[in-house]
């Protein structure tokens, strides 16, 4: 056996190699991070002809500002509440399907694709299809008024309060494929004899799901709620397909207010402190979600 | 008496027939080994018997009724499997109590049944730990305990003993035996290991392919195989066997091959002339020096000689391919290579077709 040659300086292959994405990642993440930060503590606006070095420092009073504004507020509320909702619809119609389908079910193979193709479309599809069924003379409104024999009009997209339901029922349509595949690969790991024991124990379909099946998905039902919060959190295209946050303002949502007083009406530091909000919020939201996971790894 | 009652089994999956037309009648307090090589259909048996599978004809009755449509947990049955199914989310406490926690029982009623059974088991210490921290032979003391309180009628185990090691493996075997003895319910059993059955059913079923070859207690099992498959499969030391032809001599028969010359008295020889004798290794003599007078079946070479203690295991190299196996009395001994003359009890010798197993003789 050779000894070993043992170099004074060895190469640093990994580091090399991990350097190019890491300078990348440097400009794209650090840089604005920090800049986000700075501009939140100042008073720039681009349409008002100041460079942001020349600005002026206001430290927290855009934090103040916005917590002072109602539409920040019910945007804030909004996006919760849609979440909310939108999660606990998925959530019930992912684990009814997943649950179904981890049974003997004739047409599996076909059922599968066709129940998470919605996946596979880009949102301004969905946004845009979602646009089309609820116009005011769409498909929906033709088979109510069917239904009800009368000439039924409402417009949807511009009602106060109704608008919500196609961005909801387009997000739930959307994203539930995502919940049930997750949801799916949970239930179809539970162990074949851990249900058998159960049912020679005399537990019943429900009682093997509630206190077996159930249990065992905590921490898998975790991830999916993360996985889904982040998306609902930042829903935006539809909304902008849909009402373009509308009529008014009673449609718009976090991502969207930002959008609006950012790219519409120049408050880049006024929406720092806003993303800085949102990002704080969501941390919370997050780790609180994902502890169920940890504390059960312990 | 709640008996057990399998009416023309069928199975199919597929194109292959997994089990065909099993009958078999497992009396009240029986102990049931179903043993068979893998691939058998003994697990497929099992999980009928269970309900976990429904047989594509054929019937399953306990105790007079017919169960087919009813499903497992209506059947009164406990299991207890080979990687033991314990729920891995729950305390070795909530595992045993699942059982009447699901019928609502009254929860000190519970807690008594448990500590009952546990003390029972001894495995009491270990009702607050995860199934994930125990050890093989404590996770299937829990899965035994888990099946015991809700008190069925009939147990069900498939391979219980699999995942265990060899020591662990006598003394879980010893422990389910006192429960049969205790509980006086029909167990029926699933297992590849024919020793096990050996040792404590009071009936083998031995199955190969998706059929019964032979049923009854494991002692006339053992001494009276009825073919080849289950002459050459149960019994601790396999039975020698010897290919060879038959040829008739007068009134009996002479067995010639692998370098033996076996005289069949009032044999008339079988139509078919191909056969393959057996002869188990205790039932084979090894021929004194002194003793003259009696003709050998065979002579050969030792070549190889094991003290076993209360006996020896002695090989013998004839003109066949495998050495010819002697279980012998502990007093002879005999070197590598030495010459000795060897017979076959007279009654004790088996003949079998050599082109379907079945058995010619006796």
């Amino acid at each position: 056996m050779g000894k070993q040659i043992k170099r004074k300086w060895k190469l640093p292959i990994g580091t090399i190699m991990l350097l190019p994405t890491n300078v990348i990642m440097f400009f794209l993440i650090i840089i604005p991070t920090i800049l986000v930060i700075w501009f939140s503590v100042i008073n720039f606006q681009p349409n008002l002809g100041l460079n942001f070095w020349e600005s002026r420092f206001i430290f927290l009073e855009n934090y103040i500002k916005i917590f002072q504004d109602k539409e920040f507020i019910y945007a804030l509320i909004r996006t919760v509440g849609i979440s909310v909702v939108c999660l606990a619809i998925e959530f019930t119609i992912g684990l009814l399907i997943a649950s179904i389908l981890t049974g003997k079910i004739f047409g599996k193979v076909v059922l599968f694709p066709i129940l998470i193709i919605p996946l596979m479309i880009p949102p301004i599809v969905v946004g845009n299809n979602f646009w089309l069924i609820f116009s005011a003379n769409g498909p929906i409104n033709q088979i109510i008024s069917n239904i009800l024999n009368t000439e039924f009009t409402v417009s949807w997209l511009s009602h106060p309060t109704f608008a919500m339901i196609p961005i909801m029922l387009s997000e739930i349509w959307h994203w539930y494929p995502l919940t049930f595949l997750i949801l799916f690969s949970g239930l179809a790991n539970v162990s074949i004899s851990e249900i058998r024991a159960a049912q020679v124990l005399g537990a019943n379909e429900w009682q093997i799901f509630r206190r077996i099946k159930l249990p065992k998905l905590k921490g898998i039902i975790a991830i999916a709620l993360v996985i889904r919060m982040m998306e609902a959190l930042k829903v935006f295209d539809t909304i902008h397909l849909l009402t373009r946050g509308g009529p008014g303002t009673n449609t718009e949502t976090l991502s969207y207010y930002l959008f609006k007083e950012g790219f519409q009406y120049s408050r880049v530091s006024y929406i720092s402190a806003g993303a800085w909000i949102i990002l704080f919020v969501s941390l919370l939201g997050f780790s609180f979600a994902l502890r169920t996971i940890f504390i059960k790894e312990r | 008496m709640p008996d057990l009652v399998l009416k023309n089994i069928s199975k199919k999956y597929g194109n292959t027939q997994i089990l065909r037309d099993i009958n078999l009648q497992i009396e009240d307090g029986e102990f049931c080994m179903i043993v068979g090589p893998s691939g058998s259909g003994k697990t497929t048996l099992l999980n009928i018997i269970a309900g976990f599978i429904k047989p594509d004809s054929g019937e399953v009755i306990m105790d007079g009724n017919i169960l087919n449509q009813l499903p497992p947990r209506d059947r009164s049955i406990g299991m207890v499997f080979q990687e033991y199914g314990l729920f891995s989310h729950m305390t070795v406490k909530r595992n045993i109590s699942f059982g009447l926690e699901i019928k609502k029982c009254d929860k000190k009623d519970i807690d008594k049944r448990v500590i009952e059974i546990t003390e029972k088991l001894k495995i009491r210490k270990l009702l607050d730990k995860k199934p994930g921290l125990l050890s093989g032979g404590e996770a299937q003391r829990v899965a035994i305990g888990r099946t015991l309180i809700t008190d069925p009628l009939f147990y069900l185990f498939d391979e219980p003993l699999g995942n265990l090691d060899a020591n662990l493996r006598l003394e879980m075997l010893a422990e389910i035996k006192r429960l049969h003895l205790n509980l006086k319910k029909t167990f029926v059993y699933v297992t590849h290991d024919q020793v096990q059955a050996l040792s404590i059913a009071s009936k083998v079923v031995i199955m190969k392919d998706g059929k019964v070859l032979q049923k009854g207690h494991p002692r006339d099992v053992y001494n009276n195989p009825g073919n080849l498959f289950v002459a050459e499969f149960f019994g601790a030391q396999s039975m020698n066997l010897i290919n060879g032809t038959i040829v008739s001599e007068g009134r009996n028969s002479i067995f010639s091959g692998g370098g033996l010359k076996v005289e069949l008295k009032g044999y008339p020889p079988p139509e078919e002339p191909e056969v393959v004798l057996g002869v188990k290794p205790e039932d084979v003599i090894i021929l004194d020096k002194q003793a003259g007078n009696i003709k050998e079946d065979g002579v050969g070479k030792v070549s190889s000689f094991e003290f076993l203690g209360d006996s020896s295991l002695i090989y013998v190299n004839l003109e066949q391919e495998k050495p010819i196996s002697i279980i012998a009395a502990p007093e002879i001994k005999l070197d590598s290579n030495e010459k000795v003359k060897i017979k076959f009890k007279e009654n004790k010798i088996f003949l079998f077709s050599k082109k379907h197993g079945g058995r010619l003789y006796p």
